[in-house]
């Protein structure tokens, strides 16, 4: 038998190879390290303490109490270390015996500057100090949850790593996008690819992507089903340096979350409350009627150029703002609640940790009052969902259980179940946007000049343009996720220098969206009023295993060896549903109420799998330089038929100088620690795009050919072309960089350096549509794009007294980002531009670059109006400019007062580098004769200018005025977080309570002239306003409770 | 090395080892990353009599969505050719439709590029119907589905070459690979549609309904292209067997797509009927279609706003939600033979042809128009050319003629532009907003310049 098995694995090269690597002879017996570990000078336990021998895969973490256990430690002497966010790192050698336990307690010198030395990577839990990329980490996300105003995870994350681009979403739930490091891939429509991160939730691959929520461009997204409360650390791996073994998805950055788990020691309960107001603070702009007559005595309205013309004389001018005015306005205070509880306890064999939540959010829009009274006075009794169309609810539980049933085996259960439930109202893109409705104002709320406040069925509209709200707000989306992200992880150390893990887990996602006008409701357009529906039902569904072996090796008394073998594997399954009724009877609401059933789609399933293996060696020498070379190879189901596996490498140098010998060590340097990395990784195209597909179509044709008497009949058409070449974008980045700890460890400084290189970079490359090719483009690997950027973080403590302290975080990064080739066109030549809009890919310029045509202008007559004649417009598009914001700043300052009871953060960020189409400016004044700009004397001419020259009386015309320069300064976040006296918790019997009062978005410096900067609907990559709100305004009041 | 793994630890160590790695080495491509797309209709399924007609289905589907829309706010030629003419104006603030409207259309249009895209790309559909009818069904049905895809192909070429710039290149996509062409005039694109009208022919031998009404589609169409290329005699001779009352119709229905003429009319009110005067005063050159009264174009003043809650909203009656509308018809061939004679000076014989439709009650699609009393005689050619062109406006009334017709009297009967097309001063969304502009012709878009041999237009002339 045992022959046979000897045989079996001899037939594998690799493995033995793998094998010799790994195995050490084994030693009969091991040794047991305990101890305690406290904050010096109060002696108060530190729980949740890291506690490692350094070199190995030996790692506890410290209970409640402060105490930790680490057996099966290698008899000899070793290095242990322990870290803890808030503490300096404690550091010991020990000499111990075999089969004895030797006792080791450690006192932590508070750190001024707070770090989280320890992270999670694909091979596991690592040091930072042993890696060479720089990996952002939040921290203690939950101390951050508690005293600032997070929501949700783009609150969490926006505004606080260097090179991470984050947009939030403009309404109440909607959809933040997250960009890092610039953009690698030329994303595509029907690519399957795009610039987002992956996420991955305790070693689980979950979905973020957007739902069928759509109001016009706003839309919901899966990020927001995770509760920040339930988070302990999110970590933030920026590109393929880092990324390599997240595999052949990651290129564009992997955010790691890992949620909350049990602390072995007495129960410990938190509990929080959360209330306030929600608030659009944004001013909208005012519409305009300039009151003129003609030649013939006519009334007319002008407008500066007929005026300047001759053609109009203005005899007066009357304004109206829809949006500002208190009886027209859809905006008021809306309001947030947010409560839970989590628990955390636990004996040192298993330990738990559980947690609820559920919160409510009414955003700022609603139906006003006289739109109402519409309702009412039509006998039509009103809905929730009318009045409050733009809301959010959820909830949540989460369970994660830990045990060790041995010492050398441990398991952990991860299982977070959520529901949330959305509505958006009509916005954006959309002839039944209210605020599309609100800007059509003619410029007064009266009858007159081509308006008539009655609409069509006899509504009072009250100034707004198309429809009145009443119709508006009655159309009804509203999306339902159900959503089960469960993982299971064991980790098996059969002998002291091996440890093995293994990981499964699904991220199971229900979406229900409905589109519901019911019968005599909504705008009267088309067929609305005779009732219709649309339901979407989405299902996604993730699996994800992983199996990692790691075995340590200590060659000599300085020199460790750790090598990773590991093999993941995902599967990434969705299919949809989507059908649509129209002429439904009264009061129904179902498409198969609908005597008409217009559409009923399941859309193609598509899978998305990759099985990846992946090879890492380790080495350290006297723990402070490290050096990591590891190679993994993937394969992925869609790929093209001729392309079979994908190999990426890593390599990384890590090394603390500071502590050599020959390193000058001024008074004032702490520490001083170099680092490079270099890896690769990928991006994988969508589920089908490699393959040439039919798609069925239904026929409506004549049944004698010609005649007027037809059937529906099954048609097939040709789609996608397919390439079965293809492969996926391939990324290499190099960084380098350093950190160092300064002024007693008050002051910490990390600077990185990144070039990162996208090959082989998916194009969708465009097929004339002369070929009458039935899909006109193709997705092929032809592009490369080049990132170059520096990352920036400093901390520091500017005072730390006993009733005063003041730090300050900033964090800069800059990146430039340049399209390197596009591929050859059919004829072979190099493409030098894809697109022929205002976002075009363009060699030597930035990925989704603005283009438009210049203009000129100058007031020839002076007569302080800019006429046709008066302004040139060339004829070449030129470019315009980064459409993602290149250089982002953001500045944390913490005041701690009354003995650090009360501390003060401000959070302030900076975006810029970058231009914003201004669409609304640009369709609004293009469209209407109520813009500002054509009806304001006391316009500029360069905004006069702008607006003629995109106008309809120039072609060419162009919209180069509307693409503005972006940049501003937004104050993010500002909170006072007050932990009440222990007299007053005390009498609440809790441990410690705190009371928070903060704000998000309280203002922002800019010079753009649309609504907001962070105006936005799309959830691509070029950020989109047109008629579309900003982010909203929070004014909030917490209470913590902890016992 | 064999001791060790003979030991306990060793073996767990190697089990764990070839677990990390046998999921690489074990062929799991095959049974890890399959299958590899469960929904996906692959070309192998494509490869039967069935399977032809349904793509024979799916392009007759593609077709009319290419010409009069596909559904929503899928505008198509003929919805574009009306706004570019005097048939319909721009009634809502999509800047496209008022650029459209205004004949100021940009080379990069986000209307018109869609447009252009899906009338070649049908083309295209038709041509892979005819590769899989030949391959696939040789009954004699299938026969005639050649022939209807023929028809199809030389229609749209025939389409194109009436509306776009010179310069438009039609090409073909073997093998899913592109094989591009050098642009061609209008009347080398009128020859080509003739080439495959003649191809179409050569397949409709039976005398069935069905095949006949194919036909005599292909005999308008291969006329229409013939008065493109100024023969008009040879196109008067061409449809002279298809008979008046002969209709080849598009048809619709709410479960696929409603005509486009009834979604961007009475059910969003994006487009309201053409008239000779709007907010600014007189609009040159334009018929007065809403107010005209005529029987042929039934337009109701709604008295209320259209979707840009400015403009007065003109409903045509012309066309129901479903209703089926004519590519070709016995009244187009009578108006081709009715142009011959005005091109021979034969002012009798043209009024003899259009009082004759005049006299007998019509049907367009299953739009009903009763009998008319007899135009008089026009004293010149002169007045007889405006007549003529006038009727034609009226029986063609939003089919795709239009546009062609005004191309070709600057063209062909050395009208000024300004004189032909919508002229004067443009109101957008109620206001002015300068003045009607000059073009004549759709500009083939930007998006064309994928093609190596394509750089744009040859000449914009008409």
């Amino acid at each position: 038998m045992r022959s046979i098995w000897l045989r079996r694995i001899v037939r594998y090269p690799v493995v033995v190879a793998l094998f010799a690597i790994t195995v050490k002879p084994a030693r009969a017996q091991q040794a047991t390290i305990t101890g305690r570990v406290t904050s010096a000078g109060t002696n108060v336990p530190l729980g949740d303490s890291r506690v490692m021998v350094a070199g190995t895969n030996i790692i506890a973490a410290a209970n409640a109490e402060g105490q930790y256990t680490l057996r099966n430690v290698p008899p000899g002497a070793v290095i242990v270390r322990v870290l803890r966010v808030g503490y300096l790192e404690g550091r010991r050698a020990v000499t111990v015996e075999a089969g004895r336990t030797t006792t080791l307690d450690f006192s932590l010198d508070r750190a001024v500057v707070q770090l989280q030395e320890i992270v999670t990577t694909a091979t596991g839990q690592q040091a930072r100090s042993e890696l060479g990329n720089a990996v952002s980490t939040l921290g203690d996300v939950g101390a951050r949850v508690e005293t600032t105003p997070i929501a949700n995870l783009g609150d969490l994350l926006v505004a606080k790593s260097p090179g991470v681009v984050v947009l939030p979403g403009a309404m109440t739930g909607s959809a933040p996008v997250i960009r890092i490091r610039g953009l690698g891939s030329l994303a595509t429509n029907g690519s399957g690819v795009t610039n987002n991160p992956i996420y991955v939730v305790d070693g689980v691959r979950v979905n973020t992507g957007t739902l069928s929520l759509s109001t016009g461009g706003t839309t919901a997204s899966l990020i927001n089903d995770f509760d920040p409360n339930e988070i302990e650390d999110v970590e933030i791996v920026k590109g393929p340096s880092a990324a390599t073994l997240y595999g052949t998805d990651a290129a564009n950055g992997v955010i790691v979350i890992t949620t909350k788990k049990g602390r072995a020691g007495t129960t410990r309960w938190s509990w929080y409350g959360e209330a306030g107001g929600v608030s659009d603070r944004n001013k909208y702009p005012t519409t305009y009627a300039s009151w003129g007559h003609d030649a013939t005595g006519a009334v007319t309205r002008c407008t500066l150029v007929t005026e300047s013309q001759g053609t109009c004389t203005l005899d007066s001018l009357t304004s109206y703002n829809v949006l500002m005015n208190p009886s027209t306005t859809p905006n008021r205070l809306g309001n947030r609640q947010a409560y839970g509880m989590n628990a955390s306890g636990g004996s040192e064999q298993v330990r738990f940790f559980v947690a609820g939540n559920w919160q409510n959010e009414l955003g700022p829009i609603h139906m006003p009052s006289f739109a109402r009274r519409t309702l009412d006075s039509m006998g039509t009794a009103l809905r929730d969902e009318w009045v409050n169309p733009e809301a959010f609810q959820s909830y949540g539980a989460r369970a994660n259980l830990s045990a060790s049933f041995t010492p050398k085996f441990d398991l952990n259960a991860n299982a977070g179940f959520s529901e949330t439930n959305q509505r958006l109202p009509q916005t954006d893109n959309n002839t039944y946007s209210f605020i599309y409705s609100a800007l059509n104002n003619p410029g007064f709320n009266h009858n007159g000049l081509n308006y008539n406040e009655v609409g069509t069925l006899n509504e009072y509209r009250n100034g707004y343009g198309g429809f009145s709200p009443a119709q508006i707000f009655q159309v009804s989306h509203m999306n339902g996720t159900q959503r089960f992200i469960g993982s299971m992880d064991a980790t098996w150390r059969p002998i002291s220098w091996m440890q093995n893990d293994g990981t499964i887990g699904l991220d199971l996602a229900d979406n229900n969206y409905s589109a519901i006008c019911r019968y005599s409701e909504c705008p009267n357009s088309g067929t609305q009023r005779l009732g219709s529906v649309t339901a979407t039902q989405t299902n996604l569904r993730n699996f994800s295993a992983k199996l990692v072996s790691s075995s340590t090796w200590q060659a000599r008394s300085n020199l460790n060896f750790r090598t990773t073998v590991g093999a993941d594997y995902s599967n990434l399954e969705r299919d949809q549903v989507t059908a649509t009724g129209q002429n439904l009877p009264p009061g129904a609401q179902t498409v198969g109420d609908a005597a008409t059933k217009t559409n009923v789609n399941d859309s193609l399933p598509t899978v998305n799998k990759t099985l990846g293996v992946y090879l890492q060696e380790q080495g350290s020498f006297r723990d402070r330089l490290f050096l990591i070379v590891a190679a993994r190879s993937d394969q992925n189901s869609s790929f093209g038929t001729k392309f079979q596996r994908v190999f990426y490498p890593k390599a990384s140098i890590s090394w603390i100088i500071s502590d050599e010998s020959f390193f000058p060590r001024p008074d004032w340097l702490n520490q001083f620690r170099l680092r490079s990395a270099y890896g690769a990784s990928g991006v994988q195209p969508g589920g089908a795009v490699a393959l040439q597909t039919f798609g069925a179509t239904t026929a409506n044709i004549a049944s004698v050919a010609g005649t007027a008497t037809s059937a529906d009949t099954p048609g097939l058409v040709a789609q996608a072309l397919g390439n079965p070449d293809l492969k996926p974008e391939r990324s290499t980045e190099t960084e380098a960089g350093f950190e160092m700890t300064v002024l007693n460890s008050r002051a910490h400084f990390d600077f990185t350096y990144y070039s990162k290189r996208t090959h082989d970079a998916l194009v969708s490359q465009p097929i004339a549509a002369s070929s009458g090719a039935s899909q006109l483009t193709v997705l092929k690997n032809l592009s490369s794009v080049a990132n170059t950027g520096v990352e920036v973080e400093f901390n520091t403590a500017i005072l730390d007294r006993r009733a005063l302290g003041w730090d300050v975080t900033i964090a800069a990064s800059h990146n430039s980002n340049k399209i390197v080739a596009l591929g050859n066109d059919a004829s072979g030549k190099p493409l030098p531009t894809i697109g022929t809009g205002t976002s075009r890919d363009s060699v030597g310029l930035s990925v989704n670059g603005f283009f438009a045509r210049p203009f000129s202008y100058s007031d020839a007559n002076g007569d302080g109006i800019i006429t046709p004649d008066e302004v040139t417009v060339g004829s070449s598009f030129v470019y315009a400019g980064y459409s993602l914001p290149r250089d982002i700043v953001s500045v944390t300052n913490g005041i701690d007062l009354l003995a650090h009871r009360l501390r003060i953060t401000v959070l302030t960020d900076y975006k810029g580098g970058y231009s914003l189409y201004n669409q609304s400016g640009q369709f609004y004044s293009q469209q209407f004769a109520t813009w500002y700009s054509r009806n304001l004397k006391t316009t500029s001419l360069y905004d006069q200018a702008r607006t003629v020259a995109n106008s309809g009386a120039k072609n060419p015309s162009t919209a180069m005025g509307y693409l503005e320069n972006g940049q501003y300064w937004k104050l993010r976040e500002v909170s006072a977080a007050l932990t009440l006296p222990a007299v007053v918790s005390q009498r609440i019997r809790a441990r410690d309570a705190q009371l928070v009062f903060s704000a998000r978005n309280l203002h922002t410096w800019t010079n753009y002239t649309g609504i907001d900067p962070e105006s936005n609907y799309s959830t691509g990559d070029v950020q989109t306003d047109f008629s579309t709100t900003a982010p909203r305004t929070y004014f909030l009041i917490r209470a913590n409770l902890h016992y | 090395m064999m001791r060790l793994i003979q030991t306990s630890r060793g073996r767990a160590a190697a089990l764990i080892a070839i677990a990390g790695v046998c999921l690489g080495a074990c062929n799991a491509k095959q049974e890890l990353l399959a299958p590899q797309q469960p929904g996906v209709i692959s070309p192998g399924s494509v490869t039967s009599p069935t399977a032809a007609d349904a793509l024979y289905a799916g392009a007759l589907s593609r077709w009319k969505s290419s010409m009069n829309g596909g559904g929503g706010n899928t505008e198509a030629l003929w919805n574009w050719e009306a706004l570019f003419t005097d048939e319909l104006r721009s009634a809502d603030t999509f800047s496209q439709r008022n650029d459209a409207d205004q004949r100021n259309l940009q080379t990069n249009d986000g209307v018109l590029t869609p447009i252009y895209r899906a009338a070649q790309q049908a083309r295209g559909r038709a041509r892979d119907a005819i590769n899989a009818l030949l391959a696939y069904d040789p009954s004699a049905l299938g026969k005639q589905h050649v022939g209807e895809m023929y028809a199809v192909m030389g229609y749209i070429e025939m389409a194109m070459s009436g509306v776009f710039c010179n310069g438009i290149p039609f090409g073909e996509t073997v093998n899913g690979v592109p094989q591009y062409t050098k642009p061609l005039t209008n009347a080398d694109g009128s020859k080509l549609a003739i080439v495959h009208l003649d191809s179409a022919l050569s397949y409709l031998t039976a005398t069935d309904a069905g095949t006949l009404n194919i036909k005599y589609l292909v005999l308008v169409a291969r006329a229409r292209a013939q008065v493109d290329l100024g023969d008009f005699a040879g196109a008067a001779t061409t449809v002279a067997s298809v008979p008046t009352n002969f209709q080849y119709n598009f048809t619709y229905s709410q479960t696929t797509f409603d005509n486009e003429w009834w979604i961007m009319g009475p059910s969003v009110k994006r487009y309201t009927a053409g008239d000779s005067v709007d907010i600014a005063g007189q609009i040159v050159n334009a018929i007065p279609f809403a107010k005209l009264g005529d029987p042929r174009v039934s337009v109701t003043d709604t008295k209320s706003k259209s979707e840009d809650n400015t403009t007065n909203f003109l409903l045509v009656n012309n066309w129901g939600r479903d209703d089926p509308i004519p590519v070709a018809s016995g009244i187009d061939a009578r108006l081709i033979e009715a142009e011959a004679s005005l091109q021979a000076n034969d002012i009798a014989g043209l009024m003899t042809i259009l009082n004759g439709l005049r006299e007998s009650a019509q049907t367009i699609g299953i739009f009903k128009i009763g009998v008319m009393a007899d135009l008089p005689t026009p004293p010149d050619p002169a007045t007889a050319r405006s007549v003529f062109f006038r009727e034609k406006a009226l029986w063609q009334f939003e089919r795709g003629y239009r546009m062609d017709d005004l191309r070709r009297l600057v063209r062909q009967y050395q009208l000024p532009q300004d004189q032909v097309f919508p002229s004067g001063n443009f109101t957008r969304n109620g206001s002015p907003s300068g003045q009607f502009g000059t073009q004549v012709a759709f500009p083939v878009v930007d998006d064309e310049r994928s093609n190596p041999f394509f750089s744009g237009c040859l000449d914009t002339k008409a």
